[in-house]
């Protein structure tokens, strides 16, 4: 075996022990997938080393036979694959050890290690697969441990339902994927991504099945139509939520496009569908952070926005720019909701609007907080500012002015919604009776690393750079992209540090897109309308069909039956006479009969 | 010599006599069932030898081929078996029985010289004979008013049969001069007779033999007098006079020639399907199981014509084989009634853990008259079925296992009651009576034939073949 | 040389005749010496497996452990006995779940000794019918099985137990009594005449008669399978059936179905089976959405299960409809899946009925605090049934949507529906039963005991074995497959 291989295997081991035997460790279980997940981090680290060493892919053998061909199992080893293990393993393990403080009294504490370990081994394993069944699994393991997490607090009735939204809607995208994969298979004959270049297929049907795979990657980074798994997913303890948003289940799904990269750009239709996803995400959910008040659930929408950001970098043909701004966005997000995490710790509430002047009282989850805030409104040096410069670079630089407008649109929102945020939790004064208190060290130290890399992972540049040979940064771009944010940062200081009159009562007289933001644009209400309560009638009047039609007609049969034996043997009347009558009838007919009279 | 081809009779005759002397005497009335078993019996070991003759003896009277061998057999075992049922009945038991074991062994006798005539005279007294035999023992039970009344309808409808077959008869005569059937058969291949009237006169004969196997729709009598009968001359009329039929059926219209084979054909095979079909569903709601049970055998007369209708050798083999199994099933299911003396399918509620024994032969014996493998009626569902297919009568064979579906319906309610019921019926099973160890041997033949022929059935049916 | 697979059918009768000499008061004796013989037959089964040669194949002739003998001779019915491939997995299913269900059947009280009387009895019944090479024998097995099922769900049965027993019992052999007319005309119209299965794979018939043979053979096994819309029998007999007999049912009746379907009309009527595939394709999508959306409605445990089965079932009727290798080898992998998979669900339907004596799953509620080992066993199979990758269920349906796809396109993407309802279904029970908080009435249910881990561990163990690396059953089956998929190629 590689040592490849055991980067999924340790936390999986981990999962094993803590599901079955993780009670009686109690704090152990923590210990041990944090553990595992640091050996994952540095085989990970060798891995890279490997590949420097020029080491690529290292196959597993044959899982099984489709159409008489082997379907041989392996792992891929390339710069994305190496970025992304690096990130998750790094990520998750702060993760973790912030999840020993915020979890510490839970009563499922072990339960919890153990599923966020499965779930770090499947995001693990999904990233080194190189073919789609392979990644097929992980995908599908990622999905149901968030289904797990997210309903971790299953007693409450939104938890349980939010994790049963978030797997049947990730499974919607999933059912595209396979169509798409298998269309792929039928029109290409492989799984494997290491054939990507050498594809050679009818044009049309191959764009069909770039974007039924896009179609999986839709579901799991919560893009429109499909997002709307990912604000309800809140639900979740709050780690759980930095781990979502950050390293592992939405980034699958742009890891899956840049993964497909080459399918994607050799047919432009479904390039550009990518990009319009995105693009409409990115606005859709920026628009609707700006107004919410639940400080995760802000979170929650930017991620939706930023994924889509990346979408469109990709779609506008900036691999290196969607996965740059995937590491980037890794590192803050995480940093951002492990210090919503740890407000939520403290005060425990999550309404913006109870909140205010915190600053002063968890010095280092502010500043963090901050750190963090600054990093996804893209204000330079921070690392989102870079990240986002590049895709605003490669839209504009590859002739998209629409889709460049929507994205420097979105990063006003972006750097608007961050701020009235951090105004409105941070600074001001109390809005309510507020307990708040520092969070213990074994939470503040992850966030404080964190940050660290929240503010200068920017500098290291896109790891795919040298292979795909993006654009050198423009001054003028990093000019408007920072004068974007900070106009949005001025913009939330007015209205909500200096509460000016004007910009006040700009937003009272909208009154309307308010309340059409403040409902998400009644996606959910549409859903519900146009497709819940529709397929659940339909399984309702199915099962009434299936009774009184089908199973009606069965027992039809029966009952007519039933019917012509009582009718019938009113013939056996008991008197002799209709007996002889029948007896005569009946020689008279055959002779009729016989002689066709 | 052609008498010692009548051998077994005269032994029958000789017993039958014993028994009505026997019957006097207080002191061997006690005897007069197994003296009638043996007799039986002894008649039954006679048979072999008594076969080994030429084709036409007796005058040209009588025909000493298989088909005789083989229902003379089957009639004196299912008489010896009616003998063990009729040991077991209470009824019969508390009234005077010695003639009553006299006339089981005559109908057995008249029965036998039946199957084995070839003279349309021969055959009517024999008929006839059987007629009056059966009157009388429907209507056994003085005493018991639907005993009577089920005595006098059988009479009046047998009655106004016999007299239609008998018309039928004369114009045969009338238009062969001769009343031996091979002579006959000879005549419509050669020479030119009247048709319509040929056919008119058939028509009569079968309407007096389809009586006998109670074929729809001349059945009408047979439930009554099948629930007014003693239970075992129930089961007694269930097999040896349809037994009886389905041989003289075999004999006068398999003689004829080509044209009208083809027409005899299709004549029987929309009489099987009324028959089966009909049967059937008005068991579907008869409360009564021995009212149940003659309409199914009315649907198994309907099976048995099927095998008829095919009009080939296979056909045959299979009618000889489905009566040979039919007799054990039928009699083992009214041999149960015999022991339990229940008649109401309500009253078999809980019957399985009572007594198991009484309900596992039921079960065993419904189930192949369901036709149900491993079961000897299924075996000999498929050789009838197989003749239909053969003769290509694919509509007839749908419908006739269609037919098996709905009669596995009527034959489960019994079932169900004795197995599937939570509620039990007091009562005694009547253990009481003397000679219930007979009815406990017939009813354990009975469960092995109906499993070990299902297993392996040409072990005792070597002749039993598929032929091409 | 011991006859291995005559040893297989008659070891259970030969064990019912025992128990039926038995006094019915010794229940002890009746349920070890059931187990005994089940377990005698598992390790048959197994021995099969190890001396079955998978690479023993080729289009014609992949029997192994043939008997062959005259039965009735002049009936031209022979006693012939063969395993290959396409039975071996089904029979060690049979084997399996009838072991595990006879260890389940320790919660049978009353009429203990009938009751392993009929079930060791349906025991021959379904393995002879996976191994009998003779139509007619095959359709003996065939009919004996419904026999002990009758009685199986008639007396040990809840409370519509007779309705759900004569519905069984009359649906079933309506479908077959045309199987039995199909057998029949085969048998005359190839030549020579025969009911040898592998010989009138051979003998040609022509197209129309085919197709009318076809259709009398697929009714039979509709009905078993269940195909829409002969399916209404399923969830009345499951509801009312008790928990092993449930097993059985799902587990293998099923099963049953779906071999005739590939050992008697794909081989012996290969132009019908041409004609009617889009056909058979098409009543598979039906089964897998419909199912799902009936099966969404349910409020009822078993019934939830029973649909949810119709909806596993239409991905063999559509693995095996495109006429693929890989789409029988999606078929074949399916059943043995779903044996196991669905038998482990009602195992524990049946783990919960017990404690609560009901099915409603709105009565139930935040059971995984309460029953641990419980919800892990649940939440693990649910998982399998809703075809998650690395479990066991998603191979077969992926294999069967893989064959289909090239044939079938459209109905690939329509089975997608079912897919996504599946999840749907089974992550609402699990809402349902598992989570939210702890119903009150649920406080005194203990977690599952020793007995009852034990007949679900292996299930769960071979789930996983098999979602691991599924090769390992596919290599049995892969020959027989090839094979049969070889008549199909042009």
């Amino acid at each position: 075996m590689h040592i490849a291989h055991y980067i999924p295997l340790f936390p999986f081991l981990a999962f094993v022990i803590n599901i079955f035997v993780g009670r009686r460790l109690k704090i152990g279980s923590a210990y041990l997938a944090v553990g595992t997940c640091v050996l994952s981090f540095l085989c990970s680290l060798k891995v890279w080393q490997g590949f420097l060493q020029g080491e690529r892919s290292y196959s597993l053998g044959t899982w099984l036979l489709i159409q008489g061909k082997p379907l041989d199992f392996g792992i891929i080893v390339d710069p994305l694959t190496i970025m992304m293990l690096l990130i998750v393993s790094f990520i998750g393990t702060f993760i973790l050890i912030y999840s020993i403080g915020y979890m510490h009294d839970d009563p499922r504490f072990s339960r919890y290690f153990a599923y966020i370990s499965l779930f770090m081994a499947s995001m693990l394993g999904l990233v080194l697969a190189d073919n789609f069944i392979l990644l097929l699994i992980f995908w599908e393991g990622v999905g149901l441990c968030s289904y797990f997490l997210i309903a971790f607090w299953h007693e409450r009735p939104a938890a349980a339902k939010a994790g049963i939204k978030a797997f049947v809607t990730t499974r919607i995208g999933d059912t595209g994927f396979l169509v798409g994969m298998l269309l792929l298979f039928f029109t290409t004959g492989t799984f494997h991504f290491s054939d990507f270049q050498f594809l050679r297929g009818p044009e049309p049907v191959l764009t069909l099945a770039a974007i039924l795979i896009f179609a999986g990657a839709i579901g799991k980074s919560a893009q429109f139509p499909l997002h709307v798994w990912l604000p309800d997913a809140m639900e979740g303890p709050t780690p759980i939520s930095a781990l979502i948003h950050a390293a592992t289940m939405v980034a699958a799904g742009v890891y899956l496009v840049a993964r497909c990269f080459p399918l994607f750009a050799a047919h432009p239709a479904a390039l550009q569908t990518v990009a319009v996803i995105g693009g409409i995400s990115a606005l859709m959910a920026a628009t609707i952070a700006v107004v919410n008040n639940d400080i995760k659930r802000v979170l929650a929408y930017s991620t939706i926005s930023q994924l889509g950001l990346m979408m469109l970098g990709l779609g506008v043909g900036g691999l290196s720019a969607g996965t740059f701004h995937l590491m980037t966005h890794a590192f803050f997000k995480a940093l951002l909701f492990l210090c919503a995490g740890s407000i939520i710790h403290a005060v425990g509430i999550q309404d913006i609007r109870q909140m205010g002047g915190l600053f002063s009282k968890m010095k280092v989850t502010s500043v963090t907080f901050c750190i963090g805030a600054l990093a996804l409104a893209g204000v330079p040096p921070f690392a989102g500012f870079w990240s986002k410069d590049e895709i605003l670079l490669t839209a504009w630089n590859n002739h998209h002015p629409v889709l460049f407008a929507v994205a420097l649109l979105t990063s006003l929102l972006t750097s608007f919604y961050m701020a009235r945020l951090i105004f409105l939790v941070l600074f001001g004064k109390p809005r309510s009776e507020l307990h708040a208190h520092e969070s213990p060290a074994v939470m503040t130290i992850p966030l404080v690393v964190l940050s660290v890399f929240a503010a200068l992972a920017g500098f290291i540049g896109s790891p795919l750079k040298e292979a795909t040979g993006a654009y050198e940064g423009s001054q003028v771009m990093m000019l408007a992209s920072t004068m974007v944010s900070l106009t949005g940062l001025g913009l939330a200081y007015l209205i909500y540090i200096r509460q000016m009159a004007l910009p006040q009562s700009l937003l009272m007289s909208c009154q309307g897109l308010k309340q059409l933001l403040l409902n998400k644009y009644y996606i959910d209400e549409i859903y519900e309308v146009v497709l819940v309560k529709p397929i659940l009638r339909l399984c309702q009047g199915s099962f009434s069909f299936d009774m009184k039609i089908v199973d009606g007609l069965v027992n039809g049969v029966a009952n007519v039956t039933q019917f012509c034996s009582g009718v019938l043997r009113r013939t056996q009347t008991g008197l002799v006479q209709n007996y002889l009558l029948v007896q005569v009838f009946g020689v008279v007919l055959l002779i009729m009969w016989l002689l066709k009279i | 010599m052609t008498i010692q081809f009548l051998f077994p009779e005269l032994l029958l005759v000789f017993f039958a006599v014993a028994v009505l002397f026997g019957s006097v005497s207080n002191f061997f009335k006690k005897f007069t069932p197994v003296v009638a078993a043996l007799g039986l019996l002894g008649a039954l070991l006679l048979l072999p030898a008594a076969s080994q003759s030429s084709t036409a003896v007796f005058f040209h009277l009588l025909e000493a081929d298989t088909i005789s061998a083989f229902f003379r057999t089957l009639i004196l075992i299912g008489s010896a078996l009616i003998v063990f049922l009729s040991m077991g009945e209470p009824q019969i038991q508390e009234q005077d029985r010695g003639e009553f074991y006299f006339f089981i062994l005559t109908l057995a006798i008249s029965m036998m010289i039946a199957v084995s005539s070839r003279n349309l005279l021969m055959i009517y007294i024999a008929l006839e004979t059987v007629s009056i035999i059966s009157y009388i023992l429907v209507g056994y039970l003085k005493q018991d008013a639907f005993s009577s009344e089920a005595g006098l309808k059988y009479f009046l409808f047998g009655a106004l049969s016999t007299g239609i077959m008998l018309y039928g008869i004369s114009l045969l005569y009338g238009l062969f001069g001769t009343l031996d059937l091979p002579t006959m058969a000879a005549a419509v291949k050669q020479e030119h007779i009247y048709f319509p009237i040929f056919i008119l006169s058939m028509v009569f004969v079968l309407a007096g033999l389809a009586f006998k196997c109670s074929l729809v729709p001349f059945h009408m009598a047979a439930p009554d007098a099948y629930q007014g009968a003693p239970t075992p001359i129930s089961a007694f009329l269930s097999i040896g006079p349809k037994a009886m039929g389905f041989a003289l059926l075999l004999r006068v219209f398999l003689g004829t020639p080509t044209p009208l084979i083809a027409k005899w054909s299709a004549l029987a095979q929309w009489l099987a399907i009324i028959t089966m079909t009909l049967g059937n569903i008005i068991a579907l709601k008869q409360t009564n199981v021995k009212r149940l049970l003659a309409y199914s055998s009315i649907a198994h007369a309907g099976f048995m014509l099927m095998a008829l209708a095919a009009v080939n050798a296979s056909g045959i083999k299979a009618l000889l084989f489905y009566l040979f199994i039919y007799v054990f099933m039928n009699v083992g299911a009214f041999g149960c009634v015999v022991l339990t003396q229940r008649q109401e399918v309500a009253q078999y509620a809980g019957l399985s853990r009572q007594y198991p024994f009484a309900a596992f032969v039921m079960s065993i014996s419904l189930l192949s008259l369901a036709g149900l493998p491993p079961l000897a009626g299924f075996m000999a569902k498929f050789v009838v079925i197989a003749a239909a297919i053969q003769a290509k009568l694919y509509l007839l064979a749908i419908i006739a296992v269609l037919n098996s579906v709905i009669a596995l319906f009527y034959y489960l309610r019994i079932i169900k009651a004795m197995y599937l019921s939570k509620t039990e019926i007091g009562g005694q099973l009547n253990s009481t009576v003397p000679h219930s160890r007979a009815l406990i041997l017939a009813l354990t033949l009975t469960l092995l034939v109906n499993i070990l022929l299902g297993l392996w059935p040409q072990g005792l049916m070597p002749w039993l073949s598929l032929s091409p | 040389m011991i006859p291995i697979l005559s040893t297989l059918i008659f070891l259970p009768l030969l064990g019912a005749i025992i128990i039926f000499c038995l006094p019915p008061r010794l229940e002890k004796s009746i349920r070890f010496l059931s187990l005994l013989v089940t377990g005698v037959v598992l390790a048959v089964s197994v021995c099969l497996v190890m001396h079955f040669d998978p690479a023993v194949g080729g289009a014609s002739n992949s029997m192994q452990f043939v008997e062959y003998h005259p039965w009735l001779h002049n009936l031209h019915i022979w006693y012939f006995l063969g395993v290959d491939g396409l039975s071996l997995p089904l029979v060690f299913l049979t084997a399996l779940l009838g072991f595990l269900a006879c260890l389940s059947s320790y919660e049978i009280k009353e009429r203990v000794k009938e009751y392993f009387i009929f079930y060791l009895l349906l025991m021959t019944g379904m393995i002879g019918t996976f191994l009998a090479l003779d139509l007619v024998l095959f359709y003996i097995f065939w009919e004996i099985v419904l026999i002990p099922m009758y009685f199986l769900i008639g007396i040990w049965g809840g409370p519509r137990r007779e309705y759900a027993a004569v519905k069984f019992f009359l649906y079933t052999l309506a479908g077959s009594v045309l199987m039995l007319l199909g057998i029949l005309t085969a048998y005359f119209l190839s030549t020579p005449h025969t009911f040898n299965m592998l010989q009138l794979g051979l003998s040609g018939f022509d197209l129309r008669w085919q197709i009318i043979l076809f259709l009398a053979f697929f009714l039979a096994f509709a009905v078993k399978v269940p195909v829409f819309p002969f399916h209404t029998w399923l969830p009345d007999a499951h509801v009312e059936a008790p928990t092993p007999v449930s097993v059985l049912l799902a587990g293998v009746l099923l099963k049953m179905g779906g071999y005739g379907l590939l050992r008697v009309c794909f081989p012996i009527f290969k132009a019908a089976a041409f004609v009617l595939a889009p056909v058979l394709a098409m009543l598979g999508v039906v089964n897998i959405v419909y199912g799902a959306w009936v099966a969404f409605a349910q409020t009822d445990f078993k019934k939830m299960v029973a649909y949810s089965s119709v909806s596993h079932m239409g991905f063999v009727l559509l693995g095996a409809a495109s006429l693929t290798v890989t789409g029988f080898n999606g078929a074949l992998l399916g059943m043995f899946n779903h044996g196991i998979i669905t038998g482990g669900m009602f195992l524990l339907v049946g783990v919960l009925y017990t404690r609560a004596h009901t099915r409603e799953l709105n009565r139930f509620g935040g059971l995984t605090n309460s029953m641990p080992f419980y919800a892990f066993c649940l939440t693990f199979l649910s998982l399998a049934s809703l075809g998650l990758p690395g479990l066991s269920g998603f191979v077969g349906e992926f294999l069967s949507l893989v064959g289909a796809f090239k044939p079938y396109p459209w109905l690939v993407v329509a089975a997608g529906i079912g897919l996504v309802m599946t999840v749907g279904y089974f992550l609402s029970m699990i809402g349902r039963v598992l989570l939210g908080a702890l119903n009150p009435k649920c406080v005194p249910y203990v977690d599952m005991n020793t007995r009852e881990l034990v007949t679900i561990v292996p299930l769960m163990a071979i789930v996983l074995i098999v979602g691991f690396y599924p090769q390992s059953v596919l290599n049995f089956q892969q020959e027989a497959m090839q094979g049969l998929a070889h008549l199909f190629k042009l």
